[in-house]
């Protein structure tokens, strides 16, 4: 059970969250002040009767202000909102839901007994709040990229699928949330919860790539700030703004081994270089077409302009792409990373979390939830129900 | 009005929706259900057939059907059970652990087939009486005298429209996985 102080911490917790004042709560619950400030100080633990009416007057569940293995997940408070292209209700909801995923995920971490360690880039310290004007954040962006780039291992090749890495190596934990379409990206951390990414569903995969590389470019330089990524592009391009986008530029569209891919394919060519070239490019390096450009533009491999000339042409990016034969996979993105509902379906087969929660977890309904554990966890052979335990550990099944 | 009264949880009510005769089975059985509000507002989905691309879909069901013909009651956990849904809740989502104190604040038997749900509830209620929706289906259409081909059926629905995963330990689930191979 957990103690008195726990429980207050968390009454209070869910009350700020919810910008109630302590005598707003104590009015529905038909309490003193000090009375109710005595609970959240842990002087006095709630009866049963009075349990049950703070938990509705808060709009939270008994089981989420009792569990044992509840993580506190408070993000860090410089996060700021405003001027982001959408409202701050808006936000604040986002990164509420963000701030209860990255909570769920140390929960599940903390149920199964896995003590969070620090992955390897988290302990990369050298371009933390690096200072000075936007000429030194990108010198120091483009060196972070290349850092980040070695300890991948990724040299300077493309890295179009790199977003397991970053969140096995960085520790980011990544999800993809139906954000408000200004906002592209959120970033948030926390001692508890690390740090957390939402990328936008609704973006194409290229966009959604950018903006992960983005945030991770804010994880590197100023964690403790949080950020929220506009669709559009940051309004202002502070030193932070600089260094994190010059870091997803360099880090996905890295000068070397691109102007060496310009190069071949400028060589085999005959000395020339199209517009399918441009696509095909942009498709390997799992980045947009505008991004491609413009990056080329910067290099000095297209001449300037060339993106906007061919705007003003009204070039249809998608459907060239699609006769191209390089329109990628564009069905459903799932929202949850797959490491968390692997976690959750363990907790679950473990009998840590009844029913009811692994559909919590899972974010859907209990038949939904079913399906997915049989989905994960069961395997039909032939005409015989198998149960396979796909998170046994199979090292202690040697000797 | 029937002579036995079972607390239900959620996913036995879902079970009991997902086999298309759950009024059938409850009459056979000469019992009603008592539920939650938090129990019986989980109840919204089972799932549906797969759309064209093989993806999953839900179809929505209410448990109207069954209050209707008095074959299931919502009811609050009273208050002199507080106590004890409050100690389960430290443990189970609210709406498994409102099923607990139901279940004992009536002297009933608890129906469910949640594996945690039945670890507390056997610590916390020693003497409470626990039911699993494969006993419950077992039983029922044994009364009815359902056949070899209504009983495929049944564990078909039970598995597609509810996908249903008895737990290890459940007697039934033979019987259970038996009915599904010959569906096959």
């Amino acid at each position: 059970m957990i103690s008195s102080q726990q429980l207050g911490e968390r009454i209070s917790q869910e009350r700020r969250r919810r910008d109630l004042t302590q005598a707003d709560v104590a009015a529905k619950l038909g309490l003193s002040r000090p009375t109710y400030i005595g609970i959240e100080k842990g002087e006095r633990r709630p009866n049963a009767e009075e349990l049950v009416k703070i938990a509705e007057a808060l709009q939270v569940s008994l089981h989420d202000l009792l569990k044992e293995h509840r993580a506190a997940g408070e993000v860090s408070p410089r996060f700021r909102f405003g001027g982001r292209g959408a409202s701050d209700v808006e936000l604040r909801g986002v990164v509420e839901k963000l701030e209860q995923l990255g909570r769920r995920y140390v929960e599940l971490e903390s149920l199964l007994g896995i003590v969070r360690v620090k992955a390897p880039l988290e302990s990369l310290e050298t371009y933390r709040t690096t200072p000075g004007d936007g000429r030194r954040s990108r010198l120091a962006a483009e060196d972070a990229a290349r850092t980040v780039r070695g300890a991948l291992g990724l040299g300077d090749a493309p890295a179009p699928d790199v977003a397991p890495r970053l969140e096995t190596e960085a520790g980011i934990r990544l999800f993809h949330l139906d954000l408000p379409s200004p906002v592209a990206g959120v970033f948030i951390w926390g001692d508890e919860i690390g740090a957390c990414v939402a990328v936008n569903r609704r973006h194409p995969p290229e966009r959604r790539l950018w903006s992960l590389l983005h945030e991770t470019g804010h994880f590197l330089r100023d964690r403790e700030a949080g950020d929220v990524l506009p669709t559009l592009g940051p309004e202002r391009m502070d030193a932070s703004e600089v260094f994190a986008d010059t870091f997803a530029k360099e880090f996905l569209l890295p000068q070397t081994g691109l102007a060496r891919r310009f190069g071949e394919v400028f060589r085999a060519n005959g000395a020339r270089f199209t517009i399918a070239d441009i696509l095909s490019l942009a498709h390997t390096y799992g980045v947009s077409f505008q991004a491609m450009c413009m990056r080329l533009e910067e290099l000095d491999l297209l001449p300037t302009g060339t993106y906007d000339r061919l705007k003003q042409q009204k070039f249809k990016v998608r459907e060239t792409e699609a006769q191209l034969g390089l329109a990628g996979h564009r069905g459903e993105i799932a929202t949850l990373p797959e490491r968390y509902i692997n976690l959750a379906l363990a907790a679950y087969e473990a009998e840590k979390i009844s029913e009811g929660s692994l559909a919590e977890y899972l974010m859907t309904d209990r038949v939904s939830a079913r399906g997915i554990y049989l989905q994960r966890r069961h395997v039909r052979v032939e005409d015989h129900d198998v149960d396979t335990d796909i998170g046994l550990d199979v090292l202690s099944l040697a000797g | 009005m029937a002579s036995k009264v079972v607390a239900a949880d959620a996913c036995v009510l879902l079970n009991l929706l997902a086999t298309g005769r759950a009024g059938d089975l409850l009459r056979a059985l000469d019992t009603s259900l008592i539920a939650t509000p938090l129990a019986a507002a989980e109840v919204k989905y089972l799932a549906g057939t797969p759309d064209e691309e093989g993806r999953p879909t839900r179809q929505t069901v209410d448990l109207a059907e069954l209050t209707a013909h008095g074959l299931l009651e919502v009811r609050g956990v009273p208050q002199a059970a507080l106590d004890l849904y409050v100690r389960c809740a430290a443990e189970l989502h609210d709406a498994d652990a409102s099923g607990i104190a139901l279940a004992v604040s009536f002297g009933v038997a608890l129906a469910t087939d949640d594996g945690l749900a039945r670890g507390v509830a056997a610590r916390e209620a020693a003497n409470l009486e626990l039911v699993g929706t494969l006993a419950l289906v077992r039983k029922g259409s044994e009364a009815i005298g359902v056949d070899q081909e209504g009983l495929v059926k049944l564990a078909r629905n039970l598995r597609t429209r509810g996908n249903f995963l008895p737990p290890r330990q459940d007697p039934d689930r033979e019987w259970y996985q038996r009915l599904l191979s010959l569906s096959t």
